[in-house]
């Protein structure tokens, strides 16, 4: 559906997006992730054909956005992050103007209104676009996307700015619309990516740094493991026996409200518990506590994009 | 492109830009109406329309300053842009709306014909002559009002940019009989914008300041559609 491979764009000397590659299936609804100034924009923005990338080659629904940019347009329905709606117009001529532009096909009236119910803007059809909320501008530049039937929908940060009942409201709009679309959604909010979207596309610094459905990302990330141990006994001897298990690389120590009692942060490359356990019963120092430590999706995401890794990861 | 030359063109009424056009445009052909034919008494209007030439150095950069830089201040560019529509179509669109305002308000000068028609017989071949060339003039005008609009995200800096470059090149025309270089004198001809209206002025009917008028239109339009796509690649 969307072939995108090797794409670098370069502003004066930043290189804004560097070498990412990636393809997404038809019906898919996928996170493009990534802190602010990422790259995520301008990686849409070629995707959709409103810049051009310095390298590499985007290809929509087979046809390459640079040969054939009209038909590939045709395909796409695009919510840029600032919504591009004119402030004079009402909703309805704007979204009037929209149709005739996209050469959508199909009676203009009844699509419109069609649109328009299925975003909840029927109410604000006759009003002037600069009197409306944000929340209604947002939804007035998704109508504006959904015009012409597109089977791809490009979302950048629709949910920017808008109050907590909005973004709910947005997100189950986007949900409904994910059924027969495959749609590209950019936040920099993880959880608004991991609450609709089946694949994830994490990127820092223009590069991607991790690429996978939802659920198995965190898992993915953890290549590393840690745990939590709180044992009664010497801390030195305690630290030293734990530094002993193979596998461990990193101890250190804690303390407790308890006396002789301390917590340890142990890092190992492989799975340690039962090391831990029979280790500590040998030595007779018993374990008062022992926890692996889970990376939630927000830590790794925190994780992957404060370190400058080129490391990818790919589930 | 129908779609956006019809948005252009209703922008213009749903804004003050075209009342304001129009409206000054009126007043002062109005005045010059008066003081060239009623008190004149001169059955064409090319005293009215030659120094209308000087009204629409002013006039023009407002009817142009929109419409790109507000395009990009808005971020509706991006919508142009991802629709399925070649860019020299945009170009081709918004120069059309704009064009289309400036000849409305013509039209609207053709009453004067009347009212002189109702006294005597105006002079029918003169008066087309000279509509033509202000006609030329006035696209010339806007395609360079056009061009200058794709390159800045400011209306108001975009307004002031064409008048100093229409107002620069009517300097010119005014400077170029004192200069002694035959070589030089032909170059600012050529720069000179109004100075070819002037021979549709005295209505002499010439091939040539078509040309010079629809070929630097051309470019200016081209040089537009250069200016969008290169910021596209940029």
């Amino acid at each position: 559906m969307i072939e995108v491979k090797n794409l670098s764009k370069n502003f004066g000397d930043k290189k804004a997006i560097d070498d990412i590659s990636f393809s997404i299936g038809k019906g898919e609804i996928v996170g493009l992730l990534g802190p602010n100034g990422a790259g995520k924009s301008t990686t849409m923005n070629i995707i959709t054909g409103c810049i051009s990338a310095t390298m590499g080659k985007v290809t929509i629904s087979s046809k390459d956005m640079l040969k054939y940019p009209e038909e590939a347009k045709k395909c796409i329905g695009y919510l840029p992050e600032v919504p591009p709606l004119y402030p004079d117009m009402t909703v309805l001529e704007y979204l009037g103007f929209v149709f005739d532009l996209k050469k959508a096909k199909g009676k203009k009236s009844e699509i419109i209104k069609e649109i328009s119910d299925t975003v909840k803007i029927s109410d604000v059809s006759g009003r002037l676009i600069k009197n409306l909320s944000k929340g209604y501008k947002q939804r007035v530049g998704l109508a504006q996307a959904l015009i012409g039937d597109p089977e791809i929908l490009i979302l950048d940060e629709p949910n920017a700015g808008l109050d907590p009942k909005q973004v709910i409201e947005f997100r189950n709009i986007i949900k409904n619309l994910g059924k027969d679309r495959t749609v590209i959604f950019s936040s920099h909010i993880l959880s608004e990516v991991s609450e609709v979207c089946d694949k994830i596309i994490i990127i820092n610094n223009g590069k991607i740094v991790a690429e996978g459905k939802t659920d198995k990302l965190s898992e993915a990330l953890e290549t590393e493991n840690g745990y939590t141990v709180r044992v009664r006994g010497d801390k030195s001897r305690v630290t030293g026996l734990l530094g002993s298990i193979y596998g461990a690389y990193d101890v250190r120590a804690g303390g407790t409200d308890e006396a002789d009692v301390y917590d340890y942060e142990v890092k190992a490359s492989r799975d340690i518990r039962e090391d831990i356990f029979y280790t500590m019963a040998k030595e007779n120092c018993p374990v008062l506590e022992l926890r692996q430590k889970k990376f939630s999706l927000e830590e790794t995401y925190i994780k992957i994009t404060n370190s400058n890794t080129d490391r990818e990861f790919t589930v | 492109m129908k779609a956006i030359f019809k948005r252009e063109l209703k922008a213009y009424f749903t804004t003050p830009v075209g009342y304001i056009f129009i409206g000054i445009f009126l007043i002062f052909s109005g005045l010059l109406f008066i003081s060239f034919n009623l008190l004149g008494g001169s059955t064409t209007l090319d005293g009215m329309l030659y120094d209308l030439r000087i009204i629409i150095m002013f006039l023009i950069p407002v009817l142009t300053m929109r419409l790109f830089s507000e395009e990009r201040s808005n971020k509706t560019d991006r919508l142009l842009l991802t629709a399925p529509v070649k860019i020299f179509d945009i170009v081709l669109s918004k120069f059309l709306a704009a064009v289309s305002v400036f000849i409305i308000t013509l039209l609207l000068t053709s009453m004067y014909i009347i009212v002189i028609a109702s006294h005597t017989a105006p002079s029918y071949a003169q008066i087309f002559c000279n509509y033509v060339g202000f006609v030329l003039l006035g696209i010339t005008y806007i395609s360079i009002g056009l061009f200058v609009s794709s390159l800045t995200e400011s209306q108001i800096v975009s307004a002031i940019i064409t008048f100093a470059i229409l107002f620069g090149a009517y300097l010119l025309g005014t400077v170029q009989s004192s200069i002694s270089s035959p070589f030089w004198s032909e170059v600012i001809g050529w720069l000179a914008l109004s100075v070819r209206f002037e021979e549709f002025n005295l209505g002499v009917f010439d091939l040539v300041p078509i040309v010079y008028y629809l070929s630097i239109t051309a470019l200016f339009l081209f040089l537009t559609g250069l200016v969008i796509e290169h910021r596209r690649l940029k």
